[in-house]
């Protein structure tokens, strides 16, 4: 029922958000790999992931994110949901930063418990020209149940929609 | 020293406190830094247009964007991938 009642507020932020945006919505679709690590390798162990991400772009900084990754060690799968306010450098369109909060689910939560997670993505192009679908995401997120703060280094493959 | 001639038009500091004070913490430096004060006090040029001043706050921050060149308009953004 709380989980139900998460979802719903969401969904009804996201539609909020839709309504007061002047543009179409973007989104984006991409496949992507992940090194994790926590400061809690007891009850949290570091994982290489594969998954994917959802991104739609409601207004030129706000936008709702989320994804699902397979851990191939630990062999749990998790997934995320939430906002992010995000800012791009005009001098460079291929680099950004966002600071989101997202919901954590997962089908071990011994291993990745459910909570909210306050996050800052980094995200660039180290090669735009040559491979303009590729980026390199560094992001640090902190449980604000379990206190757990966790680093991913990954990739991402744009499959369409945004870059 | 336009930035300390706004603070004082924007705070009503009388300017002879501030000159004052000033004057005080150069007598207190390094000759070095002393000299390079003094010639720029000495620089002191006409007062900013006060009348101008809400323009001039309302710009503020977009003009702070344009320092960390975060000003971005587009909605395609590389971080929203992670």
């Amino acid at each position: 029922m709380r989980h139900a009642s998460i979802v719903a507020g969401l969904l009804l932020g996201a539609a909020f958000l839709a309504t007061t945006a002047s543009a179409a919505i973007v989104p984006g679709f991409y496949l992507g790999a992940n090194g994790v690590w926590t400061d809690s390798q007891e009850t949290m162990p570091s994982d290489f992931e594969l998954g994917g991400n959802v991104s739609v772009s409601l207004q030129h900084r706000l936008s709702v994110v989320g994804c699902s990754y397979y851990g191939l060690q630990q062999e749990y799968l998790r997934a995320s949901a939430g906002g992010r306010y995000t800012v791009t450098d005009v001098d460079n369109n291929d680099f950004s930063i966002g600071v989101g909060l997202q919901y954590h689910v997962s089908s071990d939560e011994a291993l990745r418990p459910k909570e909210w997670a306050a996050d800052v993505t980094i995200g660039f192009a180290p090669v735009p020209k040559d491979m303009p679908a590729l980026t390199v995401i560094l992001q640090g997120s902190h449980g604000l149940t379990t206190e757990t703060t966790a680093a991913y280094v990954g990739g991402r493959f744009t499959l369409g929609g945004a870059r | 020293l336009k930035t300390l001639d706004f603070l004082v038009k924007l705070f009503g500091v009388p300017g002879d406190v501030v000159i004052a004070i000033l004057n005080h913490a150069i007598e207190n430096a390094p000759q070095e830094i002393a000299d390079a004060a003094r010639a720029l006090l000495a620089k002191i040029e006409e007062p900013l247009d006060v009348a101008n001043l809400s323009g001039a706050l309302a710009e503020l921050p977009e003009e702070l964007m344009k320092v960390f060149k975060l000003d971005f308009d587009g909605r395609s953004h590389r971080s929203d991938a992670g």
